[in-house]
């Protein structure tokens, strides 16, 4: 496969992770609110459609097949995660997944046309999801010696958790770090365009 | 009348040299090389001004012949006038050169040829560029004669009161060591012979062996070893991208690109993290970010060290920790008052000492990581304009920040600010910005009092600090501290993944200076606070009856009115000492932690912080902030505003909150 088409999957891709991110966001906000994480959520992954909106230079066909594939993608996960994730009840957490999903979602039309522009916010975009989700890896490590710190001298039972978005998260990153490896393909908007 | 005319290869320099001397002009060699040397006059009013072409060049390092020249000419002749000749097309690689000359002229005239074609890629500023490098610019089109006619006028008449490229404090203070001592030998301009020892520069090194100066050189190469550990990277790297940071940081305050991106991995990210619209939001997502590590890290390590110290209750029955171990062991061979002064006097105050040593030492880390990757610089440029409409400039952000980490050398970096009266509203905004030390009280009480909500409320009071900040700051700057902000250039590094040892480096540093303070305040402080809890001999340790009750007792109606306990305003007491004291002291008034719960309701916890938030910065910050103004009254303003800052805004959530029926 062309680099370039790589390039473009992983963008169409990573609309995919920006519509989780921004479903685990709206989650964590109902979550405080209810309680519970409503079923209607699950509607973000329409969000992974957005690219039939903006991009019109990718073969219709291929478009809706890659896209169709993001947005079950995208579905399963929030199905899942609807029974499973431990969502965090910080709203600082919910406005970072927000920010996050906001720069994928704006980084489409411009990095879809391999245009640095584009390129930048989804570099930031997916920067900062890595950042995110291996810091909330990281505290949870440490809440973990934690708990057994303060376990000390107590029979104390093993410690519990559910599986945390962020390593969802990162675990769906690694596909959407291509346009990284390939950045010498993008390019700058012409100067009398 | 001498004119050099300076610039990189294929910048029109010829054309602007015939513009100005017509055909007054003639070509010859310079002296041993076959180097082309043009030699021109010109009639300026009456006056007759030589003119030199120096050779085009990218920079001045002594690597190419071109660069010897034109340096060369430019130390010994001495030109009156530089005029750098720039192809504004390119204007950010062109702009490197400029650092450079700098550093050895004070009156250079910038000739930003080619700007029609410029002005098809960015609209620039030129007069913004006038007032941020303090030096005429002329944007001119040689070829067709456009602005040949102020270039002229500029040569003349020009004013020039250039900026300094200022390097990273690591290389700055070692360029200060090393020109002190440059000028001992009598070399001149000195910052500039310490700039190009340091940095390796085969001629200058060759001029200073010949003149038998080896103690210059033996400290030019430890300095130079210093700087390389501390980046890890060569020196020449090392310095390349210091001024590379001015050049990008200039084209970044003066042209605005008309598409947008850039080529290389820096402009991309800054296109972003400096964005109108999303730049203050990563900023705000960032700083969280950075907190939840610094505290959610340090949790396990603070634990194990209290436990450590103190040793805990398990289900009624209380596990030993040194402290108990050290004053049983102690009691056998020495009187019971002794044992309990070193054991619950300076132990535990040691204890208390270290156990905040990860939070500081995870803050800094975390600090030094964000400024040596390049995002604080980002951070100054975004909030520029902010900073502004509180009358600092975009570099005022950065004592601020610090504020966060300790507010000593906080107010010690308002250094970096040239306008003394930008200096003191700076130094009378950064007590309200919380340091270290009071988050850390903040975090140990908000996850007592708020377990839920702990990070919210710590939020919630650091966006309240920023607040009051703020406003202050708009109100400080129209009346008590009315100045103009001085232009100058935002240094933008190339983002840079930073070194393990140039981190740790900065990062123990700094957590040094506070184990020194702490090593003696905190130390102090809770040898008095032992005392109090202690006499008259014979009262029962921390009660009613001793003199630390008795305090409690005096001061409880002054509490009533913004809800605090008098345990707690005895704790705000000792905070002048150190406020991390303030946990020490109530947990000395109540025992436990239960019983901290038990004596406030939160609404009343959350008074007592926000008023901890603004009172008085501590003992050691009011010391930094008399050493830095040596002005008694300017300190008695800092303590008096903290104060009335306090108690106003302790009223407010204290009473709003009591009629709004919340945490009561």
């Amino acid at each position: 496969m062309k680099n370039e088409s790589k390039i473009i999957i992983a963008i169409l891709y990573s609309q995919g992770l920006a519509s989780v991110s921004a479903y685990f966001s709206a989650a964590i906000v109902s979550n405080m609110i209810t309680g519970h994480t409503p079923f209607f959520l699950i509607s973000f992954s329409i969000l992974s459609l957005l690219p039939f909106l903006y991009v019109k230079k990718i073969n219709p066909r291929y478009l809706l097949i890659f896209s169709f594939l993001t947005f079950l993608l995208s579905l399963g996960i929030m199905v899942v995660s609807h029974e499973y994730i431990d969502l965090s009840g910080d709203v600082m957490d919910a406005f970072i997944l927000l920010l996050i999903s906001i720069l994928l979602f704006a980084s489409l039309r411009d990095s879809i046309n391999l245009l640095y522009s584009g390129l930048s916010f989804y570099l930031v975009g997916i920067g900062l999801l890595i950042s995110y989700s291996a810091l909330k890896i990281i505290i949870l490590l440490a809440d973990v010696f934690d708990y057994y710190i303060n376990c000390i001298g107590e029979s104390c039972a093993p410690y519990t958790t559910g599986v945390i978005p962020a390593i969802v998260l990162i675990l769906l990153t690694f596909p959407a770090l291509i346009p990284y490896w390939h950045r010498d393909l993008f390019r700058r908007e012409a100067y009398d365009s | 009348m001498l004119v050099a005319l300076v610039g990189n290869p294929n910048t029109g320099k010829s054309t602007v040299f015939n513009a100005l001397t017509g055909m007054r002009q003639h070509v010859g060699n310079w002296p041993g090389v076959t180097v082309e040397k043009k030699e021109g006059t010109m009639v300026v009013d009456g006056k007759v001004i030589r003119v030199v072409d120096l050779p085009g060049t990218y920079s001045l390092t002594a690597y190419s012949i071109e660069e010897v020249i034109a340096r060369n000419f430019i130390i010994e002749e001495k030109p009156d006038v530089i005029v750098h000749v720039i192809d504004a097309s390119n204007l950010e690689r062109n702009l490197y050169l400029l650092t450079e000359l700098l550093e050895l002229s004070p009156r250079i005239v910038l000739a930003l040829n080619m700007f029609d074609e410029a002005k098809k890629r960015y609209r620039i500023d030129v007069n913004k560029m006038r007032d941020l490098l303090g030096l005429p610019v002329v944007p001119m089109v040689a070829i067709r004669g456009e602005g040949i006619d102020e270039l002229k006028y500029e040569i003349i008449h020009g004013k020039f009161n250039p900026r300094r490229v200022e390097y990273p404090e690591d290389i700055e203070k070692r360029i200060e060591i090393l020109s002190d001592k440059i000028k001992q030998i009598g070399l001149e301009p000195a910052r500039w012979y310490a700039i190009k020892t340091l940095e390796n520069d085969a001629d200058v090194l060759k001029k200073l062996s010949g003149m038998g100066a080896k103690d210059v050189l033996h400290l030019a190469e430890h300095l130079r070893h210093d700087i390389e550990d501390i980046f890890g990277d060569d020196i020449e790297s090392v310095m390349a991208s210091s001024r590379y940071s001015f050049a990008h940081g200039l084209f970044h305050e003066v042209a605005a690109p008309i598409n947008v991106g850039g080529t290389t991995i820096t402009d991309m990210i800054d296109h972003v993290v400096t964005h109108k619209y999303l730049g203050i939001p990563i900023f705000i997502a960032i700083m969280y970010m950075s907190f939840q590590f610094v505290f959610l890290v340090a949790a396990p390590f603070q634990d194990a060290i209290d436990f450590f110290f103190n040793g805990k209750d398990v289900n009624g029955v209380h596990i030993n920790g040194l402290i108990d171990l050290s004053y049983a062991w102690m009691s056998t061979f020495m009187p019971d008052w002794l044992a309990s002064l070193i054991n619950h006097g300076v132990l535990r105050g040691l204890g208390a000492v270290i156990t905040f040593l990860p939070v500081i030492m995870l803050l800094f880390l975390i600090l030094s990581f964000l400024e040596d990757s390049g995002y604080l610089a980002r951070v100054a440029f975004l909030m520029d304009s902010i900073m502004k409409k509180i009358g600092l400039e975009g570099r005022g952000v950065i004592p601020l920040m610090l504020g966060f980490g300790c507010n000593v050398p906080a107010i010690m970096a308002t250094r970096t600010l040239k306008d003394e009266t930008e200096r003191k509203l700076s130094i009378a905004l950064n007590p309200f910005i919380p340091c270290g030390a009071r988050i850390q009280v903040f975090a140990f009480l908000s996850y007592i009092f708020f377990p839920d909500n702990a990070a919210l409320v710590l939020w919630s009071l650091l966006m309240l600090s920023i607040v009051v900040v703020f406003l202050l700051g708009i109100l400080y700057s129209k009346t008590l501290f009315r100045g103009e902000s001085q232009p100058f250039v935002l240094e933008l590094p190339p983002y840079r993944i930073p070194t393990l040892k140039g981190v740790s480096i900065h990062m123990w540093e700094k957590s040094e200076g506070f184990l020194k303070k702490a090593g003696t305040i905190i130390v102090g402080a809770a040898i008095i606070i032992w005392i109090l809890a202690s006499l008259p001999w014979g009262v029962e340790y921390g009660s009613e009856e001793s003199y630390i009750g008795m305090l409690a007792a005096v001061l409880a109606p002054l509490g009533v009115l913004v809800g605090l306990t008098p345990e707690a305003i005895i704790s705000l007491f000792f905070g002048f000492f150190a406020k991390e004291v303030v946990i020490d002291v109530l947990y000395v008034l109540y025992g436990n932690k239960g019983a901290i719960l038990a004596s406030m309701t939160p609404l009343q916890a959350y008074s007592f912080m926000v008023f901890m938030l603004f009172y008085t910065p501590c003992v050691a910050t009011l010391a930094t902030v008399y050493n830095e103004t040596r002005n008694i009254k300017f300190l008695l303003f800092v303590i008096g505003e903290g104060f009335l800052v306090a108690f106003t805004m302790a009223f407010l959530v204290y009473h709003i909150g009591s009629l709004m029926g919340v945490g009561i």
